[in-house]
């Protein structure tokens, strides 16, 4: 195609000017790319962080149990339950959970807690909550009247481990509730909200002391790819409700947790402002050369009207020439890019001081090599420098041969 | 005879804050099909104005221009594009070329806008640049060109699109005076042998002298109109 050819060759003829203007989409480009990339990156990391540490990337619940948690929203881990999530591919592990609230009490001291009773082992291969343990153990595989109490429960009651705690609650058939138990370990240190007021027991403990024998409250689930949460958590729930457990749903944790989804969604917001800016300086860029290149060969254009090139021509003309120079920047832009996206993937830029979202700090900024963070800043660049140059184009098709001949 | 042009009552005037220009003055004119005519006359006389409102680049004040039977005057700026494509052949005093295409390119040019299937651009450009003695220079960029070749291209690409009429304003007006002989010499040539109508004009006498018809414009009117042996 002549007018292809033409656009190429008239990138060719101001060098210096088609380089500087490509240089600043690159630079634009890759300045995309990273703050994509790094915004999914840290996003991704948010994520690992909130679901990693207690929600786990889905959960199953009796329906309505989120909207309104209740003790009596329960319902029974069978094993037909678990071999039906077990045949999901998405699914990597999965962990079993009571809920309640007691009070707690050490001697004459008293506090109020959040009870989850959880399965030791199947718990440490969803979340790193084995990890958190700072004083004592971890709770042992088989249920023994222990507790892992939370850095805040242990210094209002005073209760080292080994302490005796005893619980008060409500049971599901409406008796009290009351029992002892053993402090085996303290979950965090002072600076870690998550676990503050949380006391954890064996699952059969809870279940025991709750009268809830053989029902759960919760599953949380671990998925292979955290990417891919939404359609996993889809699946799952048509699984199970195919496998006729009609009154569960399964729930991601972005519904699990909406505020810090909320919080999450409006601190990705804060990325728009800087591509905004960096759009701007590509496209001032852009209008500025173009509008120069067309000011320039306006004789040009006028002959090329005079002898019947018509107006949609010239102004494709100058638009392919500019969408030429943007798909070269572009290429050049991802390559270097992608050189720029590794270095944040693998290695990560340490902040000055941690940056706290929604109670969890991050250390390193680190990117994420998705998808996005290649063809967002190619359409935008792309679409940019399009849209721009026909503001010149249009000058151009508007050219008047005569004034255009005249100007000799 | 056929007439290609017929010229009625044009009138132009330009407009410049306080001042204005008559710069035709119901001007009267037919041309023949295969004339090989001259628009003479002094800086100032209207000389461009006539060719461009002929041409259809620009619009008169008043009558009305007919180019093969066709009121161009009545055109709408996309038609007159497409007529200007189809029917006329321009040759301008300088950059008259595109730059950044080769001379067998910008003799395709104007074809391929017309939708002249490839071979036959093919053969038509490699007959024309033989004609215009340019054969070996098809792959040439026109900046290494000299003055007197790029006015040669100019002519071949007009005349490969086989207009009705091929207008020329100054042909010459930036060539040394052996070169403008040698360029007129060419066109009278295409004239003679294909029966292309050309109308040109000058303001250098020696020029007029290939003209078989010799136009003269002063002051927006024509002076004379004669026809030589
Ligand atoms: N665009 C214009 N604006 C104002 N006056 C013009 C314009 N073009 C031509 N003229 C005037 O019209 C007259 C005829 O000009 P032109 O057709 O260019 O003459 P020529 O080609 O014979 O030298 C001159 O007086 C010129 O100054
Ligand atoms: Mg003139």
């Amino acid at each position: 195609m002549l007018i292809f050819k033409m656009a190429f060759r008239n990138l060719l003829r101001q060098r210096r000017r088609s380089l500087l203007t490509g240089l600043t989409m690159v630079i634009g480009f890759i300045l995309f790319a990273l703050t994509v990339g790094t915004l999914e990156g840290s996003w991704g990391t948010m994520v690992e962080i909130i679901t990693r540490d207690h929600t786990g990337h889905a959960q199953i619940h009796r329906k309505g149990y989120l909207d309104r948690p209740s003790l009596y929203k329960n319902f029974a881990d069978t094993p037909e339950l678990y071999a039906t999530l077990a045949k999901e591919p998405a699914v990597a592990a999965v962990t079993p959970r009571i809920r309640s609230a007691a009070l707690a009490f050490v001697g004459m001291k008293t506090t109020g807690i959040e009870l989850i009773g959880i399965d030791p082992e199947r718990e440490r291969a969803v979340t790193r909550l084995a990890n958190k343990v700072r004083d004592g153990a971890f709770l042992p595989a088989a249920a023994a009247k222990q507790a892992l109490i939370g850095r805040n429960v242990a210094d209002v009651l005073k209760a080292p481990v080994g302490s005796e705690l005893t619980l008060i609650s409500q049971g599901a058939d409406g008796s009290v509730a009351n029992d002892l138990f053993t402090v085996a370990g303290i979950l965090g240190d002072a600076k870690d909200a998550s676990e503050q007021n949380r006391v954890y027991l064996h699952i059969a403990d809870a279940q025991d002391y709750l009268t809830l024998d053989g029902k759960v409250h919760e599953i949380a689930l671990l998925y292979h790819d955290r990417k891919k949460v939404e359609p996993a958590t889809g699946r799952v729930g048509a699984a199970i409700a195919a496998a006729g457990f009609r009154d569960l749903s399964a729930e991601s944790w972005m519904e699990v947790e909406p505020e810090f989804y909320r919080t999450m969604q409006a601190d990705k917001k804060g990325g728009d402002i800087q591509m905004l800016i960096v759009l701007l300086i590509v496209a001032v860029g852009v209008l500025n050369t173009v509008l120069m290149a067309v000011l320039e060969r306006t004789r040009e254009y006028g002959v090329m009207a005079a002898i019947g090139t018509s107006p949609r021509r010239l102004f494709s003309l100058i638009v392919i020439e500019t969408g030429m120079l943007a798909l070269l920047s572009s290429l050049l832009g991802a390559f270097l890019a992608s050189f720029a996206l590794w270095y944040f993937a693998a290695i990560g830029v340490t902040y000055p001081e941690p940056v706290t979202v929604a109670g969890y700090s991050l250390t390193t900024l680190t990117a994420d090599i998705t998808p996005a963070a290649y063809y967002k800043p190619f359409l935008i660049i792309f679409l940019t420098a399009l849209l721009v140059s026909m503001i010149p184009a249009l000058r151009a098709a508007r050219i008047k041969p005569v004034d255009a001949l005249r100007s000799l | 005879m056929e007439n290609v042009i017929r010229i009625d009552k044009v009138s132009k005037i330009y407009r410049t804050g306080e001042v204005t220009v008559d710069a035709l003055k119901e001007v009267s004119l037919t041309i023949a099909k295969g004339e090989f005519s001259a628009l003479a006359g002094p800086s100032g006389s209207g000389k461009s104005t006539l060719l461009n409102i002929v041409s259809g680049l620009d619009k008169p004040d008043g009558g009305t221009v007919e180019l093969g039977g066709r009121a161009m005057t009545a055109m709408s700026a996309s038609d007159l594009s497409d007529f200007r494509r189809d029917h006329i052949g321009f040759i301008f005093q300088s950059y008259n070329l595109i730059p950044v295409l080769t001379v067998e390119e910008n003799i395709e040019y104007v074809m391929l806008l017309q939708g002249v299937p490839k071979n036959e651009r093919r053969e038509r450009v490699a007959k024309i640049l033989a004609e215009v003695g340019l054969d070996g220079m098809q792959k040439r960029l026109p900046i290494h060109l000299s003055g007197g070749q790029q006015q040669r291209v100019a002519v071949a690409r007009a005349m490969v699109a086989k207009p009705a009429i091929i207008l020329a304003d100054e042909p010459t007006a930036n060539l040394d005076s052996k070169t403008g002989h040698d360029l007129l010499d060419m066109m009278e040539e295409m004239n003679a042998k294909h029966g292309v109508t050309f109308l040109f004009s000058t303001h250098d006498q020696m020029i007029m002298e290939h003209a078989r018809r010799l136009i003269t414009l002063r002051d927006g009117r024509i002076f004379s109109d004669e026809v030589r042996g």
